[in-house]
């Protein structure tokens, strides 16, 4: 039987609407299902309910950092699998080192990547 | 005259008035000690036999003491909390302007890969917009670094790495600009591999820094050549590009803080002339070494030195 392709799901996580914005388009033009979220608070209840592939998960969040939701995503039992790209405007190594201990898959500094980068890291990610 | 002005100095840069500097106020706390011993000595002899009035007198001793003393605790309180004040404004600055500069070069990104509406005229001026714009985030990146490396109390944290990796690392962050600027990046990774004993994170941010210089300053089409090698204790990196090249003149003070070489300022009149500065200074700190041979108009190449990781010193 041949397996259909299925197209796969990003949620994005990120503040700052143009920046949202930007990436929505890329990846739509990469052929992705695009949810995305502005804060960190329900993070968790979407990845539940939606079930995205994989996540873009900002570090400062209103709300709730993408530390805190990182670790809440890593610390249940239905939402632990789902590999979790951290993106920062901070390149401090000690975010950085933090987000790989809390379990993040990879991280991205956004103002090193054109957004033609971002979603061939993320399918590498994948 | 020369202590007052470095007095005058370091009071500016740490934003506390001179008679409040750390070192004055001990100055000013040995000479005050000194004079109370000596008032102490006179009033001793004369009245011998009133130990009130001594005791008097040491009483006042010690509160002139903690009232310097104080003096001393508020003023090192005050320059720790210009220094923290510093290093936020930094960090918030940083990302604060990041995040615009990254959502316009995004946008930029999007427009040109639509250029089928464009003319070859507008393409162009997004192009511009696009470079000044990836120069404005590289001044910003410098800045922070800056204030990362520029601190003598920081710590490394050692750990044994294979170059061949971060290398990667660093060509994989500059594909873009590369990209942008019609530049060739040859690395090829040996079947050996070099294991070295850095600061994984600064070392990227030196190596980084040169590679970025070498497509700054490289033409369209141009090459850049990297590669590693054993050298002693150390593993050699080199990093050769056939840009404009750095005069004779120029090749030792172009690591100075602030310094920018002719050229370079004719070639990108923007930098900040902090990039091989810092450079310097991080691969100095981990007791490795940077270099340059460099010819006008035909390019330079860099040599940067990493320690071998212990294992393999012989």
């Amino acid at each position: 039987m041949m397996e259909v392709k299925r197209i796969k799901k990003i949620l994005i996580v990120e503040d700052e609407k143009n920046m949202r914005e930007s990436l929505k388009e890329a990846f739509e033009e990469g052929h992705f299902e695009v949810l995305t979220e502005e804060d960190g608070e329900n993070v968790i209840d979407i990845v539940k309910e939606k079930e995205p592939d994989i996540i873009l998960l900002d570090i400062i969040l209103p709300k709730k950092d993408g530390f805190e939701v990182l670790s809440e995503l890593k610390g249940d039992v239905n939402t632990r699998n789902v590999p979790v790209i951290l993106s920062t405007n901070l390149s401090d190594p000690s975010d950085i080192q933090k987000a790989l201990d809390l379990g993040a898959t990879t991280y991205l500094v956004k103002s090193n990547y054109s957004l033609e980068d971002i979603v061939k890291k993320i399918k590498g990610a994948m | 005259m020369g202590l007052l002005k470095d007095l005058k100095k370091d009071s500016l840069e740490l934003g506390v008035p001179i008679w409040k500097l750390p070192d004055v106020v001990l100055v000013m706390m040995a000479c005050m000690n000194i004079a109370v011993m000596i008032v102490t000595y006179f009033v001793a002899t004369r009245y011998d036999n009133d130990p009130g009035k001594i005791i008097v007198l040491v009483a006042i001793e010690a509160i002139i003491i903690m009232i310097i003393g104080n003096v001393l605790s508020e003023s090192a309180k005050q320059i720790v909390e210009t220094n923290k004040l510093k290093k936020e404004f930094i960090q918030i600055i940083s990302h604060q302007m990041r995040s615009p500069l990254t959502t316009m070069k995004w946008q930029l990104e999007l427009l040109k890969n639509k250029s089928s509406n464009l003319t070859e005229k507008q393409f162009l001026q997004v192009d511009r917009i696009y470079e000044e714009n990836e120069r404005l985030t590289n001044m910003i990146a410098d800045i922070l670094n800056m204030s990362r490396i520029d601190k003598r109390s920081e710590h490394l944290i050692y750990a044994d790495i294979i170059l061949e990796n971060s290398v990667n690392d660093c060509i994989s962050m500059l594909a873009g600009f590369a990209k942008f600027k019609q530049i060739t990046i040859d690395f090829k990774n040996s079947s050996k591999e070099h294991k070295i004993l850095v600061d994984n994170e600064k070392m990227k941010i030196a190596i980084v820094n040169v590679i970025e210089n070498a497509i700054s300053y490289s033409k369209k089409g141009n090459m850049i050549k990297i590669s590693i090698q054993p050298d002693g204790d150390f593993v050699a990196l080199k990093i050769k590009d056939q840009g404009i090249g750095i005069k004779e003149g120029e090749q030792i003070i172009i690591f100075n803080k602030f310094y920018r070489g002719e050229g370079g300022k004719k070639a990108q009149p923007e930098g900040t002339g902090l990039g091989l500065f810092m450079s310097r200074k991080v691969i100095e700190q981990m007791g490795g070494s940077i270099t340059l041979k460099s010819k006008v108009d035909k390019g330079t190449e860099f040599t940067l030195r990493f320690l071998k990781s212990k294992k393999k010193r012989k």
